[in-house]
């Protein structure tokens, strides 16, 4: 410091040293690292998106209002005269005017919504917005929504309806529900503090008031309703009588048809069901589901019809069990019975039990100027990792890679996994 | 002269289309104007708020860039791009100071700062004249300005360290050009006064 101190008592008195130093202390500057430039320029160009997004919505509406607006042109005004006014401002009225009521709910997903608005003399109507990404988009009462993706639904209490994308229902006006015009809604319930449940769902062939905590809702080609619970119980009425259904139940609903409960097809999930199929490296596969209480489960051989096992329910309905060893392939549907009443089957269920390891070969081992290259084959929807880093593996099997020559001085692994888990490991020493 | 005015104005038409794509949202627009103007809100952002970490720097700039983003559809050229985003890189800078105080606590916070906390993006190697300017130098530079009075470390910095005409500070600082050379005059004899008043101290 004492060098810069000397220099500096005379050197602070030459602007153009002082200016000097001020340039260098901005060139010294060199901006933000990397790292948060991209960080920075990612969330710019997000913004550009959403308001690139949120202008082309607004050039939309004023397109569809200018079309309203375009209707009551002043020559065509002054040819109304009174009558034009009064018509220009009871279209105001409707767009923008009437009151909402909060439901205390909000909606994520992306999804149409009409907004209800209510006006005086008790008048009510509707007021649609284009289908758009919403994020807890607040909503009121008798508002109506047709889902365009998957939509959730959060009521303030934590209640939480999901609605199937096709989904269209509206919020009730008078109390926490919905009326359900087609699709499915899956509600969870949280009840009150004091324990009590008010939530009720409406279709056209009857309602379901909720006494559980989960239930679902759908409406199929027939236009009736069919319901269930996954847990509790819920009462279901149509203009003929009312029922309670419990776990594992379902009950049709259709106008002037007294509701009966039914077993429901069983749902048997596995931990490694992808579309339909499961795959596994033990013969004695897991599966849980939960059905009436005591009843039976029946799992079927879909290509005999003959029953392949039975497992019987606990006081909940549940079971978590293992299914009699399969051999190979076999295609099963699910069942289950009691007091008399039998469910109808499932879906089929293709378990594929692979003991098998996987085939790996190594096809080339080659030194080159960047490392080791290694190419090899093995099955189509193996993984491979060499060396503990994974290679992608082509469609027909094969897959290359090169490992830096310092990684490989002794060896090289390369182990290839099945989707039932099999591994099937090659060590390849190097000279 | 005729020929800077034209190189200016030339300058200023590429700005406007630069600027009337951003205001599109057009992203390779935006990716651009990012690009050619980061660091330079850097630098401006850096040196009004001194004692910056880059975690707020980033902030900053961020803020800075966006707010460019939304007012896009009003830049109308009459001044250079460069003055017009360093205007709101100075508003932005500005909040980032409110909401630390850091105003109220500039003059203490003067003496407990290093040089190295202002200077974290700096390049160490960098040996520009390193044997007249050193970062001891740029430490000093860089503390006492910071304890000058708003106006003039803004006429300061966008004179000497962002390397601007007075005429583009006076339009930067929405002053005229005789309030901007004042600023600079007052500026630097105020700078003086505060490096002496530091080399002794140190």
């Amino acid at each position: 410091m004492s060098n810069t101190s000397a220099r500096s008592s005379m050197s602070w008195n030459n602007d153009v040293f002082t200016e000097r130093v001020l340039a260098e202390s901005g060139r010294r500057i060199l901006g933000l690292s990397s790292a948060r430039r991209i960080m920075v320029l990612q969330a710019l160009l997000a913004e550009a998106a959403r308001l690139r997004a949120a202008r082309a919505r607004a050039e939309e509406r004023m397109r569809w209002l200018n079309g309203v607006l375009g209707v009551f042109t002043p020559s065509r005004l002054r040819s109304l005269g009174a009558l034009g006014a009064c018509a220009l401002l009871i279209t105001a009225y409707i767009l923008f005017g009437g009151s909402r009521i909060p439901a205390n709910a909000s909606l994520s997903g992306l999804a149409a919504v009409s907004e209800r608005r209510f006006g005086p003399l008790g008048l009510q109507w509707s007021v649609a917005r284009p289908a758009d990404a919403l994020q807890s988009y607040a909503l009121h009462r008798g508002d109506e929504i047709l889902a365009v993706s998957e939509v959730t639904i959060t009521f303030s209490d934590g209640s939480q309806t999901v609605a199937r994308p096709g989904t269209r229902l509206r919020l009730l006006a008078a109390e926490a529900g919905l009326v359900l015009f087609a699709g499915e809604v899956a509600n969870t319930i949280t009840p009150a503090g004091s324990g009590e449940i008010k939530f009720r769902v409406e279709s056209a062939h009857g309602s379901m008031q909720v006494k559980g905590t989960s239930f679902r809702v759908r409406t199929e080609a027939d236009a009736s309703v069919t319901e269930y619970t996954d847990q509790g119980r819920v009462g279901v009425t149509t203009t003929a009588g009312s029922i309670d259904v419990v776990t594992g139940e379902q009950a049709r609903l259709a106008q002037g048809v007294a509701p009966v409960a039914r077993l429901q097809v069983p749902r048997v999930s596995f931990a490694t069901s992808v579309q339909g199929r499961v795959v596994s490296e033990q013969p004695r596969v897991p599966f849980s589901t939960r059905i009436f209480p005591g009843a039976t489960l029946i799992v079927h051989d879909a290509n005999t019809n003959e029953t392949f096992a039975t497992f019987r329910a606990d006081a909940t309905g549940w079971i978590e069990d293992t299914l009699p060893p399969v051999l190979g392939t076999a295609v099963l549907r699910f069942s289950q019975t009691d007091d008399g009443r039998t469910s109808a089957q499932s879906a089929p269920v293709e378990i594929v039990v692979d003991e098998e390891p996987p085939v790996l070969g190594v096809t080339r081992v080659q030194r080159s100027r960047s490392g080791i290259e290694i190419a090899g084959r093995t099955e189509r929807a193996a993984t491979v990792l060499v060396n503990g880093v994974r290679v992608d593996v082509k469609p027909d099997g094969t897959f290359k890679t090169v490992v830096i020559a310092a990684d490989a001085l002794s060896a090289i692994t390369i182990t290839a996994t099945d989707p039932a888990g099999n591994t099937t490991t090659i060590v390849q020493t190097m000279q | 002269m005729q020929d800077d005015n034209l190189s200016k104005s030339a300058q200023r038409e590429v700005d406007l289309t630069l600027l009337k794509a951003v205001a599109r949202f057009d992203q390779g627009a935006v990716a651009r104007l990012f690009t050619e103007y980061e660091v330079i809100v850097s630098r401006y952002v850096c040196h009004t708020v001194p004692d910056i970490g880059e975690e707020d720097l980033q902030d900053v700039v961020q803020e800075t860039f966006i707010g460019v983003l939304r007012s896009s559809g009003d830049y109308r050229g009459e001044s250079s791009l460069s003055t017009w985003i360093l205007r709101i890189a100075h508003y932005k800078a500005i909040d980032a100071l409110r909401r630390r105080k850091v105003v109220e606590k500039r003059e203490e916070t003067i003496e407990g700062m290093s040089s190295d906390e202002v200077s974290f993006v700096g390049d160490a190697s960098a040996d520009v004249e390193e044997e007249l300017v050193n970062e001891q130098d740029i430490g000093l530079v860089r503390k006492a300005l910071a304890s000058l009075p708003e106006d003039q470390r803004q006429a300061l910095t966008l004179r000497y360290v962002m390397g601007m005409r007075v005429d583009d500070v006076a339009e930067g600082m929405k002053v005229s050009r005789r309030k901007a050379e004042l600023l600079i005059t007052r500026g630097r004899a105020s700078l003086k006064e505060r490096l002496a008043e530091l080399d002794i101290r140190q």
